[in-house]
C-alpha cells in the first residue's frame, strides 16, 4: 500500500500563487475558494529582514481532528493517507472547519467543507496534482513513503524536515524541509 | 443516486415551477464525477498571459476550456506556468471581453455593428485619408508583435510609423546592446555561478522556465545577490538583498566598474582582444570610485567592492543580468545604466562564455513567397524616432509611443490603429492620452473594453482570443540562454466564444476595402507551411506537438570573422563608446547622470512600480481568479518602508493620498521593513478606470497617474520613475 | 401590560421575520450568512446554544421539583416540562438551518463516529426530546408513577447533554480559548441561569392570570429569583478567571481571545450587553428591589439579553484570532464577522415562536399544578397532590 506524503521547501516559494490557480482550474473551484494558501512572514529591521513565504494545504494528517469530530464520519481517511470528505455523509455542521487547525477548509457552494484531496484521482494513475507540476521553483515533492526509490523518500532521508504544529498531535503527511 | 443538498434541491424546486425541463442541479462532487466520463482533448498551443508567450497544453473538456498545463519541451515555461498562465486561459469566457465589432456614435456611446460594415467603413475612411494626406499619416501603435502582418500593409501604402510600447518598458537596453554588442545576450543560469540582479525580479515578471534554472543553480550552490530598493520576490530565494537608493543604479555600476578595473580584477585579454573604447571610458570615470558610488546609493563602498571582487573571482562564470522593465525605461540616465550594465559584464569578460552571457540559439524560418509589389517611398517617422532634428537615436523600429498625442495635434498623425495596447492606462499621463481620439479616425484590436478602446476608439475590432486563433510559427528567444533552438506556435484551442476574428482576416478586409487588392494572399496555413518548410519537418508535427526543439547550434566564443572580432557593431567588437552618440553631441561613453529629481522632505517620496508575480501590469487585473489573489493578500496596496511611515503617523493598512502633479490619488499601504526608506513602490496592475472592465475597475493606483508623458532623448523611454511624490495620512474627500 | 391577543399578534409578527429570514436562507444558503471559512460557526451555533442550554436549565430547575422533591418548585411542573420542550424545538430549528444539508442526518444513524462530541449531542439531545415528551405526556395524564422515573432518567440525560454542549468546544486543540473542560461546567451553570430566568419570565405572566405561584405565601419568583441571583453571581466569578486565566502568561490564542473580548471587536458586546446589562444590571435589580416578583422578571428579560450575547461572544472568541501555524509569524488583526440580517431574523422569529407556542400550549393544556399550602412532607406524593381542574 502506497503512502502518499508532500515535502515542502519553503525557502524555494517566492509567492507566484501559480500552485493556488491550477488547483483551482483542476477542480473548476470560484476565484475565491482555494485549495492551497501562503503565510506571508516579514521578519527583521530594514535593512536586515528577510520575506518567509509558506505553502499551507490539507496536512493529510494521520491523526486528523477533522475526520474525529465528524459526526457521521464523511470525513474518512484513506488507507494510502489521503483525508477525504464523502459529500453524500456531510451534514454541513462545519465542526471540521473548527477543528482543523490548520484552517484548510472551504465550503462550497453545497455546503460540504472541502479541502485540498491531494489530486486523489490522479495520482493513482501516477500523475502529478498541479500544485506540484505547476510549480517553477518546484517547492512541492510529491510521492509515496513506502517506495524506497521515490523522489520524496530520498529526499526526507537527506534533508532535516519538520511539520506545522507538531504540539497539536495531528501528525501530518505535509513535511517541510528545515531552512 | 444523484445527491442534493437541501439548499440546491429547493432551488431546483422553485426552479421547476417555472421550467420543469430543467435538469436538477448536481453538486459540485457529482459534477467532477460526471465531468470525468467526459472525453477530454489536449492541444498545445502558446500562452498569452504575458509577452514570453510559453509554449503550453490546453485541455478540453466538453467543448470547453478546462486547464493548462506547461509544454515540457519548451524552454520559456519548462513544463511549468505562473498564475498567469492558468488564470488568462479562464479568461477566454471572462466578462470584459468585447463580443463584436462595435462604432462610437455621437452620443459617445457603442454600438454593436457587423464586421461587413466594420471592416467596409473603416477601408473608406482609411482610403481617403491617405487619399488627403498620404500614406504617412497612418500609424500603427501597438504591443509589438505581429509585425509581418502591419508592416505589410504600412509598405503598401508608405508610412514608416510602426510604433511599439517599448518605450515604456525598456528601450534603453535594445537601444544600447544593439549599438554596443550588436545583438542582446542571455544569461546562462545553467552554467554561472555568481548571479546578479539589479532592478530584475525575475520572480515578479516571470519566465517559469528562468525561475526553475534560477533556483536549480542556488541548489548546486551558485550565490544570487539582489540589488533592488524593494526586497523583491526574486529576493527571497537570494543569498543576499542590498537595497540601493532608487535611480542610482548607474553609480552601483560605476562602482562596480571602478573596483574591477583600479583593482586590476577585470579579464584584460577580453578587454584588449574585443573591446573599442575602453580607454575612452576608463579616462571619463577613473575619479568614479566605489566609495563615491557608497555616497550616492547608500551601499557601503567595502559591499560594492566585495561584489565586484566575488563577481571577478567567479568570471567568466558570473553575470550581471542585463535587465529588463525595472531600469530600461524610468531613469534620465537609464541609457547610461545599459550601457554599463554591458561595461560591467565586458569587464568580467563573460560574454560569448558558459556561464555567462550566451547568444540565445535561433534558427530561420521561411516565408511565404507572395508577388512582389510596388511600394511608395516612405515619409519621416511622425515620432521623430532615427529623425536628424528630433530623437536621432531613438530606434525607428521601436519608435515613442507616450507623445503620439501630440503628433496628432500637430497632423503628422491622422488614422491610428492600436492593437493590442492600451496606451491610456500603460502609457505616462492618461488625461493627456486621451487625445488620441481626436484623430480622424482611430481603430483599436482589442480582445477586451480596455480604456484606450473605450475613451478613444472610433471602432472597436474585437480579435479572437489567443486560445481561439491560430498563428504562424516562431522562434522561441529572449533572456534564457539555450543552446538548442526551439520553434512553437500557437494553435486555436476552441471556436470563437464571441463574433470575433484573427488580425489576418481583419486585415484582410480593411485594405481590399481600402483599394489595396491581395495585399495578404494566404492564409495562417500556408504560413505555417512556409515556415517549416526549410527545417525540414511537417507542419503536422508542429500542430501536434506545438513546440520543436533542433540540434544545438550555439557554441561558445567570440564571434570571429576572418581573424578578426564580428560581433554586429563597426568596429566588430564591443564598443564602449557609442559613435551615434558622439555625432548628436552626446558623450559616448556613460559617465555619471544624476537622476532628474530627488525626494527632499519629510513626505516626499520617489513612486517606484515594479510586477507582482501574479499580474502582467494592466492587462491580467480583470481575471477574477489573478484579482481574489490580490484581494487575498492586499495586492493593491502601497508598500512605505516603517521607518518612515511612522514619521508620518501611518500604520499598516491606512488610506493614505498620493499626489504628483498630475494626479492626487488615494490607497491602502503596505507598512513594511522590505523596501528602500526613499520610496513608495506600487504594483503595476492596478488602476483600471474603464466602467466596462468590472472586475478591474477602480482597483488600486497606477504610477502611470502621476508621471507627465516625457521622452528621455537618447533612447525615447518614458522615464517612468522620475517622480517625486507627496504622501499623507488620510483618504481624499 | 399587553393582551393576550397582543402577546399573540406580537410574538406572530416576531415569527413571520424570522420566516423571512428562514427562507432567505433556504434559498441561498452560506452566501447570505454571516460565516466565513475563518469563523465557519456563527451567530446560528450561539443561537443553537442559547436555546438548548436555556431548555437544559429549564428543566434543569423543575428537577428540584420532581426529582429532589422541594415542594416549592414542584409548581414549575408541566410548565416547565413545555417551555423546555418549545425551546429546545426552537434550537433545533435554528440548528437546522445553520446545518448546509441536515437531510444528511439520518448517518448520524447509518454511519455513527462515536468519537464526535457533536454525534453525542445529537444522541443526547435527541433523547432529552423524547424523555421530555414523555414525561410531559404522562403528566397530561397525571401518570406520576410513569413521570418519576423518566424524570430520573431525563436529569442524568440533560446533565449530560449540557456539559456535553460545552465538550463540544472544549475538545478543539485547534482552539486554545476553548480548549478543556471549562466550557463543560460553565454550560451547566448558564443554563440554570437561563432557566431561571426564562420561568422568572414565564411565570410572571402565568401568575398575572391568576394560577398559583405561590407556595406558603411566598412566590416562586422569590425563588427563582435567588437562584438566578446565585447564578450570575457564580458566572461573574467564572467569567472573570476564565479572563484571568486565558490573559495570564499571554499564551498564543487564548490571550488574544481574551483581548479580542475586553477592548477588541467584542468589546462592546462583551462588556455593555454581557457584562454590564447580563450580569451586574440584574444582580443590582434584584438585590435592590428584594426579589419583588415584577422586579425579578425585568431582571431575567434582561438576563437573557445578556446571555444571548454571552452565547455569542462565546462562540465568536474562539474563532476571532487567526490561527497561528508559522512560529513568529506576527497575526494581526481578527478574522472579521458580521452576522447576516436574516440569521438575526431567525434568532428573532425563534423567540418569537417560543413565546406563541408557549400561549398555544397554554390554551391547548391544562398546565397548572396545585400544590397544598399546608403540607409539609419532604417526599412527594401524588396522593397529596390536589390537582383542580381550571376551565379555560
Amino acid at each position: 500500500m502506497a503512502r502518499f506524503a508532500m515535502l515542502i521547501d519553503a525557502s524555494r516559494c517566492t509567492g507566484c500563487n501559480a500552485c493556488r490557480i491550477a488547483c483551482q482550474m483542476q477542480w473548476q473551484l470560484p476565484p475565491a475558494r482555494y485549495y492551497n494558501r501562503l503565510e506571508h512572514n516579514e521578519k527583521g529591521t530594514y535593512p536586515n529582514t528577510k520575506w518567509e513565504i509558506t505553502p499551507i494545504q490539507c496536512m493529510h494528517c494521520d491523526n486528523p481532528p477533522c475526520r474525529d469530530v465528524c459526526p457521521t464520519g464523511a470525513t474518512y481517511k484513506r488507507t494510502d493517507g489521503l483525508v477525504l470528505i464523502d459529500g453524500k455523509k456531510c451534514i454541513g455542521c462545519k465542526y471540521c472547519m473548527v477543528a482543523c487547525p490548520y484552517g484548510v477548509r472551504q465550503i462550497n457552494d453545497d455546503g460540504i467543507p472541502e479541502k485540498c484531496r491531494f489530486c486523489a484521482e490522479y495520482i493513482i494513475e501516477g500523475k502529478m496534482p498541479p500544485c506540484v507540476s505547476t510549480c517553477m521553483n518546484e517547492v512541492r515533492i510529491f510521492g509515496d513513503l513506502d517506495d524506497p526509490e521515490s523522489k520524496i523518500s530520498k529526499l526526507m532521508a537527506r534533508k532535516a524536515v519538520y511539520q506545522l504544529l507538531p504540539e497539536k498531535g495531528t501528525r501530518p503527511r505535509i513535511f517541510y524541509v528545515r531552512k | 443516486m444523484v445527491k442534493i443538498s437541501r439548499r440546491t434541491f429547493l432551488k431546483a424546486s422553485a426552479l421547476a415551477g417555472l421550467a420543469s425541463s430543467l435538469p436538477l442541479i448536481m453538486n459540485f462532487g457529482d459534477f467532477t464525477k460526471a465531468a470525468e466520463l467526459l472525453p477530454v482533448t489536449r492541444i498545445p498551443t502558446m500562452c498569452n498571459g504575458c509577452s514570453s508567450t510559453c509554449s503550453k497544453y490546453v485541455y478540453i473538456k466538453n467543448g470547453r476550456v478546462w486547464k493548462v498545463e506547461g509544454n515540457p519541451i519548451d524552454l520559456k515555461s519548462s513544463g511549468r506556468l505562473c498564475a498567469r498562465g492558468h488564470g488568462m486561459a479562464a479568461d477566454v469566457y471572462g466578462l470584459g471581453r468585447v463580443t463584436q465589432p462595435m462604432k462610437r456614435g455621437d452620443d459617445n456611446t457603442f454600438e454593436p455593428i457587423s464586421w461587413g460594415q466594420a471592416l467596409e467603413e473603416i477601408g473608406d475612411k482609411l482610403y481617403k485619408i491617405i487619399d488627403e494626406h498620404g500614406g504617412n499619416s497612418v500609424m500603427w501603435l501597438g504591443h509589438g508583435g505581429k509585425e509581418h502582418y502591419a508592416s505589410t500593409f504600412l509598405d503598401e501604402i508608405g508610412s514608416s510609423n510602426y510604433v511599439t510600447h517599448y518605450a515604456t518598458c525598456f528601450s534603453s537596453k535594445t537601444n544600447v546592446w544593439d549599438r554596443m554588442v550588436g545583438t542582446t545576450l542571455n544569461s546562462d543560469f545553467d552554467n554561472a555561478n555568481y548571479m546578479l540582479f539589479v532592478g530584475r525580479n525575475f520572480a515578479g515578471g516571470i519566465i517559469p522556465g528562468a525561475m526553475n534554472r534560477i533556483t536549480k543553480a542556488k541548489e548546486r550552490g551558485a550565490k544570487i545577490v539582489v540589488v533592488d530598493p524593494r526586497y523583491c520576490e526574486l529576493a527571497i530565494i537570494a543569498d543576499e538583498w542590498v537595497p540601493i537608493r532608487p535611480g542610482t543604479d548607474l553609480a552601483f555600476f560605476l562602482g562596480i566598474a571602478h573596483t574591477l578595473i583600479s583593482e586590476k580584477l577585470f579579464d584584460r585579454s577580453f578587454i584588449a582582444n574585443y573591446v573599442y573604447g575602453f580607454e575612452e571610458f576608463w579616462s571619463a570615470n577613473k575619479d568614479f570610485t566605489a566609495d563615491k558610488a557608497a555616497e550616492i546609493t547608500g551601499i557601503p563602498a567595502d559591499k560594492i567592492r566585495e561584489i565586484a571582487r566575488d563577481m571577478a573571482h567567479n568570471a567568466p562564470k558570473a553575470f550581471l543580468d542585463s535587465g529588463y522593465h525595472g531600469l530600461h525605461a524610468h531613469y534620465a540616465n537609464s541609457t547610461q545604466i545599459a550601457m554599463l550594465n554591458v561595461v560591467v559584464n565586458a569587464l568580467l569578460g563573460n560574454m560569448f562564455k558558459v556561464g555567462g552571457l550566451m547568444p540565445g540559439a535561433s534558427i530561420s524560418l521561411g516565408h511565404v513567397e507572395t508577388p512582389l509589389r510596388e511600394t511608395p517611398e516612405k515619409g519621416p517617422r511622425a515620432d521623430g524616432a532615427g529623425v536628424e532634428e528630433e530623437y536621432p537615436t531613438v530606434e525607428p523600429g521601436r519608435g515613442i509611443p507616450q507623445i503620439v498625442p501630440d503628433l496628432i495635434k500637430k497632423g503628422r498623425v491622422k488614422a491610428l490603429f492600436i492593437y493590442h495596447y492600451n496606451p491610456l492606462r500603460t502609457a505616462p499621463d492618461p488625461e493627456y492620452q486621451k487625445g488620441l481620439k481626436d484623430a480622424e479616425l482611430v481603430v483599436s484590436i482589442p480582445v477586451d473594453w480596455n480604456e484606450t478602446s473605450l475613451h478613444t476608439a472610433h471602432y472597436i475590432l474585437p480579435e479572437s482570443y489567443y486560445l481561439e486563433r491560430t498563428e504562424p510559427p516562431k522562434v522561441v528567444s529572449g533572456f534564457i540562454a539555450h543552446d538548442n533552438p526551439q520553434i512553437s506556435l500557437r494553435r486555436q484551442a476552441i471556436k470563437p466564444v464571441h463574433n470575433t476574428l484573427p488580425l489576418l482576416d481583419m486585415l484582410k478586409g480593411i485594405t481590399a476595402a481600402a483599394g489595396y487588392y491581395n495585399l495578404y494572399p494566404f492564409t495562417v496555413e500556408d504560413e505555417i507551411k512556409a515556415s517549416v518548410k526549410p527545417l525540414g519537418i511537417s507542419p503536422h508535427v508542429l500542430m501536434e506537438t506545438g513546440c520543436i526543439e533542433f540540434p544545438a547550434n550555439v557554441k561558445p566564443g567570440f564571434p570571429i570573422k576572418d581573424g578578426k572580432p564580428a560581433v554586429n557593431t563597426f568596429t566588430g567588437k564591443i564598443e564602449f563608446s557609442i559613435g551615434a552618440f558622439k555625432l548628436y553631441g552626446s558623450p559616448g561613453v556613460a559617465t555619471w547622470v544624476p537622476p532628474l529629481v530627488m525626494p527632499q522632505g519629510e513626505d516626499e517620496f520617489r513612486l517606484i512600480h515594479g510586477k507582482q508575480p501574479w499580474h502582467s501590469h494592466h492587462i491580467t487585473s480583470n481575471n477574477p481568479y489573478l484579482m481574489a489573489i490580490s484581494d487575498m493578500y492586499n495586492g493593491t496596496w502601497a508598500w512605505m518602508n516603517k521607518g518612515r511611515a511612522e514619521k508620518l503617523g501611518i500604520k499598516n493598512g491606512d488610506l493614505v493620498t498620493i499626489s504628483s502633479e498630475k494626479a492626487v490619488k488615494t490607497v491602502n499601504v503596505k507598512v513594511t521593513e522590505l523596501l528602500h526608506p526613499d520610496c513608495v513602490w506600487i504594483p503595476s496592475a492596478y488602476g483600471g478606470f474603464s466602467e466596462r472592465l468590472k472586475t478591474a475597475y477602480q482597483q488600486g493606483i497606477n504610477y502611470n497617474d502621476f508621471i507627465p508623458a516625457r521622452v528621455e532623448p537618447l533612447s525615447g523611454t518614458v522615464m517612468g520613475q522620475e517622480v517625486v511624490v507627496k504622501v499623507s495620512k488620510g483618504g481624499i474627500s | 401590560m399587553f393582551t393576550r391577543k397582543q402577546w399573540l399578534t406580537i410574538s406572530l409578527i416576531l415569527v413571520c421575520i424570522g420566516a423571512v429570514g428562514a427562507i432567505n436562507i433556504l434559498l441561498n444558503g452560506e452566501h447570505v450568512m454571516g460565516n466565513t471559512n475563518q469563523v465557519p460557526w456563527g451567530i446560528l451555533i450561539a443561537g443553537y446554544v442559547f436555546f438548548a442550554a436555556s431548555s437544559t436549565g429549564v428543566g434543569l430547575i423543575s428537577s428540584l421539583g420532581h426529582v429532589f422533591g422541594i415542594k416549592r418548585f414542584e409548581l414549575l411542573g408541566k410548565r416547565a416540562l413545555l417551555i423546555s420542550i418549545i425551546l429546545l424545538l426552537c434550537g433545533f430549528g435554528v440548528l437546522a438551518l445553520e446545518l448546509a444539508n441536515p437531510l444528511n442526518m439520518i448517518y448520524i444513524l447509518l454511519s455513527p463516529n462515536i468519537k464526535s462530541p457533536i454525534w453525542w449531542m445529537g444522541a443526547l439531545y435527541g433523547l432529552y426530546l423524547l424523555l421530555l415528551f414523555a414525561e410531559f405526556y404522562y403528566s397530561l395524564k397525571e401518570d406520576h408513577k410513569k413521570v418519576k422515573p423518566i424524570a430520573n432518567i431525563a436529569l442524568i440525560t440533560k446533565l449530560a447533554a449540557v456539559s456535553n454542549l460545552g465538550v463540544i468546544f472544549g475538545m478543539l486543540h485547534s482552539r486554545p480559548f476553548w480548549q478543556g473542560p471549562y466550557y463543560s461546567l460553565y454550560m451547566i451553570l448558564t443554563a440554570i441561569l437561563s432557566g431561571a430566568a426564562i420561568l422568572s419570565i414565564a411565570f410572571y405572566f402565568v401568575g398575572q392570570k391568576g394560577r398559583q405561584v405561590v407556595y406558603q405565601g411566598e412566590n416562586i419568583l422569590i425563588n427563582l429569583g435567588k437562584i438566578l441571583a446565585g447564578a450570575l453571581f457564580i458566572t461573574a466569578i467564572f467569567t472573570f478567571w476564565k479572563i484571568l486565566t486565558s490573559l495570564y502568561g499571554g499564551i498564543p490564542g487564548k490571550s488574544e481571545a481574551a483581548i479580542a473580548l475586553l477592548v477588541g471587536p467584542l468589546g462592546l458586546k462583551f462588556w455593555v450587553m454581557e457584562i454590564i446589562l447580563g450580569i451586574f444590571l440584574p444582580l443590582f435589580i434584584l438585590i435592590k428591589y428584594s426579589f419583588q416578583p415584577q422586579k425579578v422578571m425585568f431582571a431575567s428579560i434582561l438576563t437573557m439579553l445578556g446571555v444571548l450575547f454571552m452565547r455569542l461572544d462565546f462562540v465568536l472568541s474562539g474563532q476571532i484570532i487567526p490561527l497561528e501555524l508559522i512560529e513568529g509569524l506576527q497575526i494581526t488583526g481578527y478574522n472579521p464577522y458580521v452576522p447576516g440580517w436574516s440569521e438575526w431574523a431567525l434568532i428573532v422569529g425563534a423567540i418569537g415562536a417560543t413565546i406563541f407556542l408557549y400561549m398555544l400550549g397554554e390554551k391547548k393544556f391544562n398546565l397548572d399544578v396545585i400544590v397544598d399550602n399546608h403540607e409539609h412532607q419532604e417526599n412527594l406524593a401524588s396522593t397529596k397532590t390536589t390537582l383542580v381542574k381550571v376551565e379555560a
